[in-house]
């Protein structure tokens, strides 16, 4: 079963005013509250739980219009945030990946598609940079990622935080944040542990080993 | 059931409207009658069918005297034409078909007799045929119900009334999948869906989905049928806000649980005049034509004409 998105939970469109957050809000909640008469006899008590957190979490973020903004630009949703097109960084690579694609077509028709898929994949994935080997030998025995260190290997491994936010779907606000160690700016631990995860997968590091070390940082820093 | 054809009736120019609700006494007679009178002040030719057979009452919110023919000796075959049946009411254009009176038993329409009485429909000259519907979840009222355009909910912002309102969504849901079962091959999955106690957290939403896992075309199909089942909802005896809340309220839950979008299309106040006119058996829209309630069976009108 595919997570609603916040717009989905408050049943309102992507396009809704803060009124329209407000009143979605207000008649969600209704409808699951627990001494609320319409779900009587039809759910039980821990769905209408769960729903009730999924609506607060989703009223919490789309009430606040820079919350609201951010949502939208790590989640990909169009309206307010004309995504950006181009790839100036990785349109070099195209040469070297075409001619992998091609060995595998046999059924043309079919084939051809999964092999352009396939090759727009590899492309928006792939990194271009010149291998240090003194810093490859520093990353590969790293156990602790800082916010600072995850920046030293991105601009080493020659990604923006453009490109790294249309590779990782999360916004260049969250990723900047992220190096930044920005702890009252960052949304709640389980959301950034996500989002490291993306970050370390699309920078071909470890993604475990970075996002649990990460978010033991994080937390000692909040406790302090 | 092969017998009655699954997208509803064909054919004629006729619109068919039913107008049900799992409870008596939530005021289905009353909105039918008074839906009839708005399409027939509009100008359009209505006629009006009690078909609750069991305990008919429409002819007194219309303000007709018990007529003389009555759909018992249509199904009786002492009377051959549905035409014969219909009676004036003191509104132009705006006739009545009244329901059975004598027996009792015949509230257990046969299975012959409904189709017939349904197949024969077509032959009533009107713009609008409103059926009044019985309490209840029998199967001939669901028939009735799956077999019109529009499906018309009444139900009162209380937990016995809203009970029963989803009882009988369920139970439309559960005959319109029995119709469909045998091309969609899914019997069993059904009967587990529908018997789910509420404990078990097994909604008819989640049926739609694991069909689909099953396989896609199956569950798109599944949900095509579903999503003919639109029923609109009118909530009765509205006194406060809250109350009309619980309109907003059904609808998410039914579109969580069912995945079935119930349509809210409006609420009628709480309202003393209602009785009064009920008590001098004139009908609400005639007797007091500045109440607000008149206003509100407007809008109700104008949301299911889609204007």
């Amino acid at each position: 079963m595919s997570k609603k998105n916040y717009y989905e939970i408050l049943e309102i469109p992507s396009t809704a005013s803060r009124d329209d957050v407000a009143s979605g809000y207000s008649q969600v909640k209704l409808a699951y509250s627990p001494d609320s008469p319409a779900m009587y006899s039809l759910l039980c008590e821990d769905e209408c739980r769960t729903m009730m957190a999924q609506i607060e979490e989703a009223y919490s973020i789309l009430h606040d219009p820079k919350k609201r903004e951010e949502y939208n630009l790590a989640h990909d949703i169009q309206n307010t945030y004309p995504a950006s097109s181009s790839d100036p960084v990785s349109v070099n690579l195209r040469d070297t990946i075409v001619d992998e694609a091609r060995t595998i077509p046999e059924n043309p028709q079919v084939k051809d598609e999964v092999s352009i898929n396939r090759l727009v994949a590899q492309k928006k994935f792939s990194l271009d940079y010149s291998i240090d080997e003194e810093f490859e030998k520093e990353i590969e025995q790293t156990t602790e990622f800082s916010g600072e260190l995850l920046k030293k290997i991105r601009e080493y491994r020659n990604v923006t935080i453009l490109r790294l936010s249309e590779m990782t779907k999360i916004s260049k606000t969250y990723l900047a944040c992220i190096e930044e160690e920005n702890i009252d700016k960052l949304p709640a631990v389980a959301y950034v542990r996500g989002f490291i995860f993306q970050y370390a997968k699309c920078l071909k590091l470890p993604p475990d080993l970075v996002a649990t070390s990460y978010i033991y940082r994080i937390k000692k820093l909040k406790e302090e | 059931m092969a017998l009655l054809n699954t997208t509803g009736l064909q054919g004629g120019k006729q619109k068919i409207w039913a107008v049900g609700g799992g409870k008596g006494g939530v005021g289905k007679s009353l909105v039918t009658a008074n839906l009839s009178i708005c399409l027939a002040l509009m100008g359009h030719k209505v006629i009006a069918i009690d078909l609750d057979l069991g305990g008919a009452n429409l002819h007194t919110c219309l303000g007709v005297p018990i007529p003389d023919k009555t759909l018992s000796d249509y199904l009786a075959k002492r009377v051959l034409s549905l035409k014969e049946l219909t009676t004036p009411t003191p509104i132009e254009n705006l006739s009545i078909i009244s329901g059975a009176q004598d027996d009792v038993g015949i509230a257990n329409m046969k299975q012959m007799q409904k189709s017939k009485l349904l197949s024969k429909l077509w032959e009533l000259d009107a713009d609008y045929i409103i059926l009044d519907l019985g309490a209840g979840t029998t199967a001939n009222t669901l028939d009735f119900f799956l077999a019109a355009h529009q499906g018309i909910l009444v139900a009162l912002p209380e937990p016995t009334s809203i009970e029963n309102t989803y009882r009988f969504i369920k139970s439309i849901y559960h005959r319109k999948l029995k119709m469909v079962e045998d091309f969609l091959e899914i019997g069993p999955l059904i009967d587990q869906a529908m018997n789910a106690k509420i404990s078990q957290n097994y909604t008819p939403s989640d049926l739609i989905r694991q069909v689909t896992e099953i396989d896609q075309t199956l569950g798109s199909k599944l949900k095509m049928e579903i999503a003919k089942l639109t029923p609109k909802l009118v909530i009765n005896q509205v006194r406060t806000q809250t109350d009309v809340d619980i309109g907003h309220s059904m609808r998410i839950i039914c579109k969580k649980y069912f995945g079935m979008n119930l349509d809210f299309i409006g609420y009628l106040d709480y309202d003393a005049t209602v009785w009064q006119s009920v008590k001098k058996r004139r009908p609400l829209l005639l007797e007091y034509p500045h109440s607000g309630l008149v206003n509100k069976f407007d809008q109700i009108v104008h949301r299911l004409l889609n204007i």
